[in-house]
């Protein structure tokens, strides 16, 4: 059995490294990069050994101890999922066909686990490290973190098959996925709004009736406060989590995600005629073909693709849910970000979509990106299909988001619409200009339906945080006519010569990305016909 | 690719074989100006690349190995997008496309993404494509793959009929009995260079199968018995 286990756990190894950029330079940055993060969990490790040695600090790390257990514990749930999701982590459905006990393939998946949750282990060994130095601490106390470890190993593998069966079917994996990336969101809003005294009282009592949480018990036990209840509790959550994590192994083998997602589709085919069809061909009644039929169908694959339609609706949702508590709060000061609020919403949503309407525009092509080159279309016209189709869908993100605020009772002028989406389309063109040029120096494939991914390259990431603030110039620029002359007609003139000047950049850029896509081509076609690795999920 | 040399006669039937990795997707890759050669020149229905490579294109049909097509399309709509992409009016490209959905019969599920097409039937759409604009040339890479016998052999039916009205076409395939049938002409390539060339009459009047020949030219014929423990 030890070689085959050796021999996944390589595996594991390979996909987990094979998910870090080859080039030499991203290769370094990328090294660099985990050095840093796994020095700081060391660190970490090293500070928790050292706290929890010292027993005149007992009193400090027993007061925060099942606190930390328990984010450790969210952390461990949470990391598997989104290395999962990310395609670094090795599929063992996959692993059946070898000759490899099915009995087996569970001790496996927990080892896997193993891999995947290493920061914590870093700290809880710090944690084992410190207790046993500490001479007010038993030397047995320590033991009671491996049950809490084998609990988490446990339950994180039952979890990462059963979201893995959740998300396998589209409307779920989005609407989780948002409410996720909603969820990230909720602190800022307790922060500004605060927490109601009844609030407060209802989580008090359930941290109450947690006392008997894997954390707290945990954090009794391995303090050396031995309680047969604590221990019966904290093996029973162990035992559990081994019933549950092998219950949804087993299922997740019998699952087939092919099956589950064909079914899925043909339960929500697609009517090709009708209403739907009517919209997707509005561009080629207004626009020539080729450009008209490029336009056509970049609308049909992006309104087709989860990733796509989940950027989008975070536009108005996780944009409204950062903005909207600064925009309340500033309402009862009279600021000017009340004023604008339209705007900067619309800005930020543009920041959102810009991921998969300017950065990489070619992403979700992949293969068939080579028919741009062997049907008989010049290159610039599909710059151009796909450059509209971005100017199309920010301008109904405006619309979209203009409709939350008049539902939330934020007043709607028409005076704001216009200075929105004149601002929007202002900035589209610098995007679409700096856009078309990344896209074809910073190519990647990118898989419509996966929600979860950085569609954008690293390098790409990187230049984007200096471009951003000049892309906001003209912009700035504008207002600050707007406030020094108090005339709108000063704003609007400004951003008319921002206009003409983002015009004239996106011509050259559009022709420099032309020229460059000639000479790049061999690499361009390379990057994005990259297939999905045999091993990743 | 290395000092490779090939003329293909308009109206021909032309089979392109050769071993895993001998060039025979990057020969296509060149022709369709999507891997541009170091050196020499490249002709096509008299038009030279790059120079002529928007009128090469108008008249060329491409089946490729790994089929360009747009997963989040349905067959309909991509068989569609590209007669328009080849000028053809909307209204033809749609009832063209329509048709050749039925004739390649993918006309069963209209609302069934290309995502989730078996391989053959997206060997079975990329060939439809092809046709839309009635080409001069066809570059076909390994078009019978996947496919089953029934559209197989409709694919082969209207392949000949293409010739038959003078469309040229040049074909790779591993399945040299389809080549031995249907082509008029063979060339084999091994590691980036032409070993044989000559009219499949002339190969079968030397009394040896295509298999023979090519298994000959490439140096395939390795024994397993040289592996003991196999």
């Amino acid at each position: 059995m030890f070689p085959i286990v050796k021999a996944i756990l390589w595996a594991q190894w390979r996909s987990l490294r094979n998910f870090y950029p080859r080039d030499m330079v991203s290769f370094v940055f990328a090294g660099l990069m985990l050095a840093m993060w796994y020095g700081m969990v060391i660190l970490g490790a090293g500070a928790v050994a050292i706290l929890m040695s010292n027993p005149s600090r007992n009193e400090l790390w027993l007061r925060f101890l099942p606190r930390g257990l328990m984010w450790a514990m969210g952390y461990w749930q949470i990391a598997p999922l989104v290395l999962s999701s990310a395609g670094a982590s090795l599929d063992l459905k996959r692993i059946r066909i070898y000759p490899i006990q099915h009995s087996h393939l569970f001790f496996v998946e927990v080892l896997l686990r193993l891999t995947t949750g290493v920061e914590m282990l870093l700290l809880v060994l710090g944690a084992t490290i410190g207790l046993l130095w500490n001479p007010t601490i038993p030397k047995w106390a320590p033991l009671f973190f491996l049950p809490f470890v084998l609990l988490n190993l446990f339950l994180s593998a039952g979890l990462r098959d059963l979201l893995g069966r959740l998300l396998a079917r589209r409307g779920v994996r989005e609407v989780a996925v948002l409410l996720m990336v909603l969820l990230t969101g909720l602190p800022r809003l307790v922060m500004v709004f605060g927490v109601s005294p009844e609030t407060a009282a209802f989580l008090d009592r359930l941290r109450f009736q947690f006392d008997y949480s894997p954390w707290n018990t945990a954090a009794t036990l391995v303090s050396g406060r031995f309680h047969l209840a604590a221990a019966a509790a904290l093996l029973g959550w162990a035992f559990f989590a081994f019933l549950f994590g092998r219950w949804q192994f087993e299922r997740g083998l019998r699952f087939d995600t092919e099956a589950a997602g064909s079914a899925r589709l043909s339960a929500t085919s697609r009517t090709v005629s009708g209403l739907t069809d009517r919209l997707f061909s509005i561009p080629s009644r207004i626009f020539p073909d080729p450009l008209g039929v490029l336009i056509e169908k970049e609308l049909r694959i992006l309104v087709r693709a989860p990733r796509f339609r989940l950027i989008f609706f975070m536009g108005f949702s996780f944009g409204l849910l950062i903005w909207l508590p600064i925009t309340y709060r500033s309402n009862f000061g009279g600021g000017a970000l009340s004023s604008n609020y339209l705007t900067l919403v619309s800005a930020y949503a543009l920041l959102l979509l810009g991921e998969v309407s300017f950065w990489n525009i070619f992403g979700f092509d992949r293969t068939a990106v080579q028919n741009y080159f062997v049907l008989p279309v010049p290159m610039k016209t599909v710059l151009a299909a796909k450059n509209i189709t971005a100017f199309f869908f920010c301008i109904l993100e405006i619309g979209a988001i203009a409709v939350v605020c008049a539902i939330f009772g934020m007043s709607v002028s028409l005076g704001q619409l216009v200075e929105t989406t004149s601002v929007v389309l202002v900035m589209c063109m610098y995007l679409c200009a700096v856009g078309n040029l990344g896209s074809i120096y910073f190519p990647r494939p990118v898989n419509p339906t996966q929600s979860w991914k950085s569609a954008a390259a690293g390098r790409m990431q990187a230049f984007l945080i200096l471009i951003y603030p000049v892309i906001g110039i003209p912009i700035a620029l504008a207002f600050l006519a707007r406030y020094a002359f108090e005339s709108e007609l000063a704003f609007y003139g400004v951003l008319a010569a921002g206009m003409l000047v983002g015009v004239t950049i996106y011509w050259v850029a559009r022709e420099s990305a032309v020229e460059a896509l000639e000479v790049r081509k061999e690499k361009f076609l390379g990057t994005l016909t990259q297939g999905e690795g045999p091993i990743s999920a | 690719m290395d000092g490779m040399s090939l003329t293909v006669p308009q109206g021909c039937f032309f089979g392109f074989l050769g071993p895993n990795g001998a060039g025979k997707t990057t020969t296509i890759k060149m022709l369709m100006g999507l891997a541009p050669p170091t050196s020499g020149e490249i002709e096509m229905l008299g038009f030279k690349m790059p120079e002529g490579s928007i009128e090469i294109k108008k008249r060329i049909g491409l089946v490729p190995d790994e089929a360009l097509l747009f997963d989040h399309l349905t067959g309909l709509e991509f068989v569609e997008f590209v007669g328009r992409m080849y000028s053809i009016e909307r209204s033809i490209a749609k009832e063209r496309a329509r048709e050749l959905m039925e004739l390649f019969q993918l006309d069963a599920l209209p609302g069934k993404l290309i995502a989730e097409y078996s391989k053959g039937m997206r060997k079975r759409v990329a060939m439809a494509a092809a046709l839309i604009h009635r080409p001069q040339l066809f570059l076909m890479d390994e078009p019978f793959e996947g496919v089953d016998a029934v559209g197989a052999r409709l694919m082969k039916d209207i392949l000949l009929d293409q010739v038959r009205r003078g469309a040229t076409i040049f074909l790779t395939s591993h399945v040299l009995e389809v080549v031995e049938r249907l082509c008029s002409r063979v060339a084999i390539i091994s590691e980036g260079r032409i070993v044989l060339e000559n009219d499949m009459d002339a190969l079968r009047g030397t009394d040896s199968t295509l298999e023979d020949a090519f298994v000959r030219v490439v140096g395939g014929d390795r024994k397993s018995e040289a592996l003991g423990w196999l």
